[in-house]
């Protein structure tokens, strides 16, 4: 298990892992509004490489808790730590500081790129990936 | 700001920002100093078969 893990709690025999949860719901969010362009920027390109990237995020995020693979998780929590970013820091140079979308790109940024060192840095300083069962 | 400054831009951000977070993944995780070579202490049989039992022969 990673430091994102509930401790001792399984669903389907997988790991129970919030904050992916959290983001697999918002990046299904992300992806239907981007690509609608129902965002406050939507007609622009930058609308749709949002939604690209939040469509890879949630690909990933869900494969690699149906199959099991640490490694494509952490990609995942990658992607939608680029796609916080990336939306972000458009909304801020677009937008200017007054707008929503900015702190609450920021706040998403900072839970994808926090999962995804939870993730990639387990407790015992082994990566996960290396292993097949937990140390007890 | 024109928009299509603006895109440039964040897309720089983006790229940036991604690259940071991956490389801090590796300089400053717990086992940032030591990573090859405990790489290198783990047996494929430990993976292979899931079996992860304490060695304690020696003792």
């Amino acid at each position: 298990m990673t430091k994102g893990d509930l401790d001792g709690w399984t669903f389907w025999g997988r790991p129970v892992k919030p904050v992916g949860a959290a983001l697999v719901v918002l990046m299904m969010k992300d992806v239907v509004f981007n690509a609608t362009e129902n965002s406050p920027f939507g007609h622009l390109w930058v609308s749709h490489m949002v939604a690209l990237l939040a469509a890879v995020a949630l690909l990933l995020l869900l494969y690699s808790w149906v199959a099991k693979v640490q490694r494509v998780l952490e990609f995942g929590l990658m992607a939608a730590f680029a796609m916080y970013v990336l939306r972000g820091s458009f909304a801020l140079f677009y937008l200017g500081f007054g707008a929503e979308v900015v702190y609450a790109s920021i706040g998403g940024a900072i839970i994808a790129g926090g999962a995804y060192l939870l993730e990639a840095w387990d407790r015992l300083g082994v990566r996960v990936r290396d292993l097949t069962i937990e140390r007890h | 700001m024109d928009p299509v400054l603006a895109q440039a831009l964040a897309g720089l951000i983006t790229a940036i920002s991604t690259a940071i977070l991956l490389w801090s993944a590796h300089r400053w995780g717990p086992n940032a100093h030591d990573n090859d070579s405990r790489r290198q202490e783990l047996p494929h049989d430990h993976a292979d078969h899931g079996n992860y039992e304490e060695d304690d022969s020696e003792t």
